[in-house]
């Protein structure tokens, strides 16, 4: 028919359209190969010189499938999170997984010049502003900005910076900035202009990084470090003008009675074993945490509700159901016989012999036992004649044949 | 009433499913998948056809067993979005024997036809018909019921012409009118009986009645060639076997088929049922008795556990002497038979008894299987016919291999 043949058609378009989205979110996902930044890249663009340089009091690991496995750290406020250039952005669960975190106590030092973080550290009213940073004072390049004699409690000396981003923040605190001949390419054409719009190029001092203010009405609350540029801490970088103490003396003022950091590699793709892992096992972690479980099992719930009412009272088919095929039995509702037909074929032996003699019911009923005898002529069917029962040995199959098969002699 | 297919479950599963998966993953694909599958869901919600205006066409309205008949449905609707579909109920008694009594059709102007056949007597419903008005994409519907019920009378199928041919060999040595020393609705005075309620008032004796006390009417000698009562057997016992082919229908079949023979050559035929209760039809002839003793006999259902005793005491004064009594029964679960045929025969009543083999019918349920329970009631009926024999009757064993016809040539051949 027409109709179900272009309803099978429009069912079969839309199944294609849904495998292939479900399959183009599944293969970018499977294939992306963004090593930059991982701790598990030992070239310049790595972080395994930072990842190395940490010991002592500190347990170092790191995170390939979720930060929201976060969740399950005992101790948050001995345990410093660090994501540093990440390759995508935080979806939504993992910021609310890490906002949770943070406010159980836990430290977090982010890192990016992409904007790619600001799901996260929007969250601590920071947000990088993306666009290079450009300073009067670089190093051979105007590419490697230079921070000059840097003073603070935690860190003193001086940065070489790699193209960096600047940030803002709404609460918290500068803790480093650049030279107020600083200005920012926000259109990306490497030229100073746009001077006079509010988001324009003017030049001044620009913030590299902010802290959180600690919340004085909690205890527990957390510390976040935001960097605008996280390629001082690749290898290449690192170990040039004071950036290694920089890193390390962060570590320091988060964790400064030692504990654990976790660098965030679910953000960067890892090759080999544990890049399989992480594919293989970031979706479905992301489904079962935290509040996505409650979601996963509440439109699990949801989609099988409407299955059972679905299967309750499916639609019924209408089709024609002919009662004309139906049977009915009444005397021979069960075909064996039991101790219960006895009596009747005690009955219908008898008539039998009356009927074969052309007798009648009364002249019948006046023969003596003897008299039956001989006319039965057979011991078994004239013993249960006259008993009324089953000797040992016989069963009522045997009497009915006998009593079928019986002829007057 | 409305109701969703597995489709939209389909559907709705997936748009939740997707949007789910973009609020976890924060992709916007995802979303965008989701909430396109739900937009297009709700627009498809939006396009249901408008109720229909539905008529069917059956060219007739009463036909006899095992002929068919063309059925017609016109549907009409205005909208020219969505689907219909359209089931025209018909009763289980009947099988569609071509095409379907279900069609789905785009809206508009259309029409649908399909044949049914009628195995089984009876009045069978046509319709209602139901009304499914679903969305362009089939995932959900209103239905509705639209009442034009119909009633299609199946008369049991009679085998007239080969009746009448033995039934007017048989009569050939009386020809004609003539009177019979036997109570009839002639003119001429035959005797007096106690009064039943179904007697006119213009044949009460009322100088009898007045002298005994009690109502009496006259009763006059028949001027037909012959009255016959047909007793018949409609208890629930009747019912074994399938549903077209049981001790019941068969018993049907003959006396519609006798029945028409019998009037067609002048002959009254009166009509007794019992099952539940019994029914007292009194010997009736002319033009409209063939009509009343069909619709009787298509209204027969089979329930009740009435005896035959019963029914004979109860119907002896509605009997007139010496009319010849055929009875239907497969002579099963009643104790009271032998009496009830000793009481018929001693009244004077020729009595032949047509049975109908139950236990055949019900050993073909089980496939011909000879089983120890088949044997002992084979055995006690064939006891029962040898008795009701002797006794004066005329006895058939109508098994189930032995069609009407050949019935018939054993009973009048």
């Amino acid at each position: 028919m027409n109709i179900d043949r272009s309803r099978r058609i429009w069912m079969l378009i839309f199944i294609c359209l849904l495998c292939l989205l479900v399959a183009s979110e599944v293969i970018s996902l499977m294939m992306r190969d963004d090593t930059d930044l991982s701790v598990e890249e030992e070239g310049r663009t790595g972080l395994s010189k930072a990842f190395t340089s940490l010991g002592g009091d500190h347990t170092v690991s790191k995170v390939l499938t979720s930060p929201a496995l976060l969740l399950e750290e005992e101790d948050p406020s001995r345990t410093l999170f660090i994501s540093i250039g990440p390759q995508r952005e935080y979806t939504a669960t993992e910021v609310h997984t890490l906002d949770k975190f943070y406010r159980r106590g836990g430290k977090l030092l982010l890192a990016d010049d992409t904007g790619r973080i600001n799901s996260l550290s929007g969250r601590f009213d920071i947000t990088i502003i993306p666009g290079q940073l450009y300073d009067e004072t670089f190093e051979g390049h105007p590419d490697l900005v230079k921070i000059d004699d840097i003073d603070l409690d935690l860190f003193t000396g001086f940065l070489l910076l790699n193209r960096p981003s600047s940030l803002i923040f709404s609460s918290g605190q500068g803790i480093i900035r650049s030279s107020p001949a600083s200005w920012v390419d926000r259109n990306g054409n490497g030229v100073m202009d746009n001077l006079t719009s509010a988001q324009g190029e003017a030049p001044g001092p620009r913030y590299i990084a902010a802290i959180t203010d600690p919340d004085p009405s909690s205890t527990e609350q957390g510390n976040v470090v935001v960097l605008s540029d996280p390629s001082i801490f690749m290898n290449d970088m690192i170990d040039r003008a004071d950036n290694m103490d920089l890193f390390l003396s962060l570590v320091r003022f988060l964790l400064p009675d030692g504990g654990k950091v976790v660098f965030d590699e679910s953000v960067h793709s890892t090759t080999g074993i544990p890049g399989l892992v992480q594919r293989g096992s970031s979706i479905p972690l992301l489904l079962i945490t935290d509040v996505n479980l409650k979601i996963v099992v509440g439109t699990f719930i949801t989609i099988t509700l409407f299955a059972f009412a679905y299967l309750q009272e499916p639609p019924a088919v209408h089709r024609h159901v002919s009662v004309l095929d139906r049977t009915g039995v009444a005397e021979i509702v069960d075909p064996g016989l039991y101790d219960g037909d006895i009596t009747e074929m005690r009955k219908v032996f008898l008539d039998r012999v009356r009927v074969a003699y052309g007798m009648s019911s009364e002249a019948f009923s006046g023969l003596t036992w003897d008299e039956l005898g001989s006319m039965i002529d057979n011991d078994t069917l004239y013993d249960f004649a006259r008993s009324g029962s089953l000797k040992k040995g016989i069963d009522l199959n045997n009497i009915i044949v006998g009593v079928s098969t019986w002829a007057r002699a | 009433m409305s109701g969703f297919s597995s489709r939209a479950i389909g559907y709705s599963s997936a748009s939740i499913v997707l949007i789910v998966l973009s609020v976890v993953m924060s992709s916007r694909l995802f979303l965008i998948g989701g909430l396109l599958c739900l937009a297009v869901m709700l627009l498809s919600f939006s396009f249901i056809p408008a109720r229909p205006r539905i008529e069917r066409d059956v060219e007739r309205n009463q036909i006899f067993e095992s002929e068919t008949l063309d059925v017609g449905v016109r549907v009409d609707t205005r909208q020219s979005m969505g689907n219909l579909e359209i089931y025209d109920r018909i009763s289980p008694g009947l099988e569609v024997r071509d095409s379907s009594n279900c069609a789905m059709l785009p809206p508009g102007k259309r029409f649908f036809r399909y044949e049914i056949e009628a195995p089984l007597r009876g009045y069978h419903p046509l319709g209602p018909t139901s009304v499914r008005r679903w969305d362009p994409m089939w995932l959900w519907f209103l239905e509705e019921e639209i009442d034009n019920t119909e009633q299609l009378t199946v008369f049991p199928s009679m085998e007239a012409r080969r009746a009448k041919e033995m039934l007017v060999l048989r009569a050939k040595q009386r020809p004609g009118e003539m009177r019979l020393r036997r109570v009839g609705m002639g003119k001429e005075f035959h005797s007096i009986r106690d009064y039943t309620p179904s007697d006119p008032f213009n044949t009460i004796n009322w100088k009898a009645t007045a002298r005994t006390g009690k109502l009496l009417v006259n009763q006059f000698e028949a001027e037909s060639v012959t009255d016959i009562m047909f007793l018949l057997d409609a208890r629930m016992v009747t019912r074994v076997g399938t549903m077209v082919d049981n001790p019941l229908e068969r018993s049907i079949r003959f006396i519609a088929s006798v029945t028409a023979g019998l009037l067609q050559t002048s002959n009254r035929v009166g009509l007794i049922i019992y099952g539940s209760t019994v029914s007292v039809f009194k010997p009736m002839g002319g033009p409209s008795a063939l009509p009343t003793i069909l619709h009787t006999l298509t209204n027969v259902t089979p329930s009740g556990y009435n005896t035959l005793g019963a029914t004979v005491s109860y119907s002896l004064s509605y009997l007139d002497p010496n009319v010849p009594v055929i009875m239907f029964s497969p002579l099963s679960e009643d104790p009271t038979i032998k009496e009830a045929v000793k009481n018929l025969i001693g009244r004077g009543h020729p009595l032949t008894i047509i049975s109908p083999s139950g236990v055949e019918f019900e050993r073909g349920v089980y496939l011909g299987k000879l089983t120890p329970k088949y044997l002992l009631k084979r055995l006690s009926r064939e006891n029962l016919l040898t008795d009701l024999h002797s006794m004066g009757a005329r006895v058939l064993d109508w098994t189930p291999d032995m069609d009407l016809t050949r019935a018939l040539e054993e009973v009048w051949g």
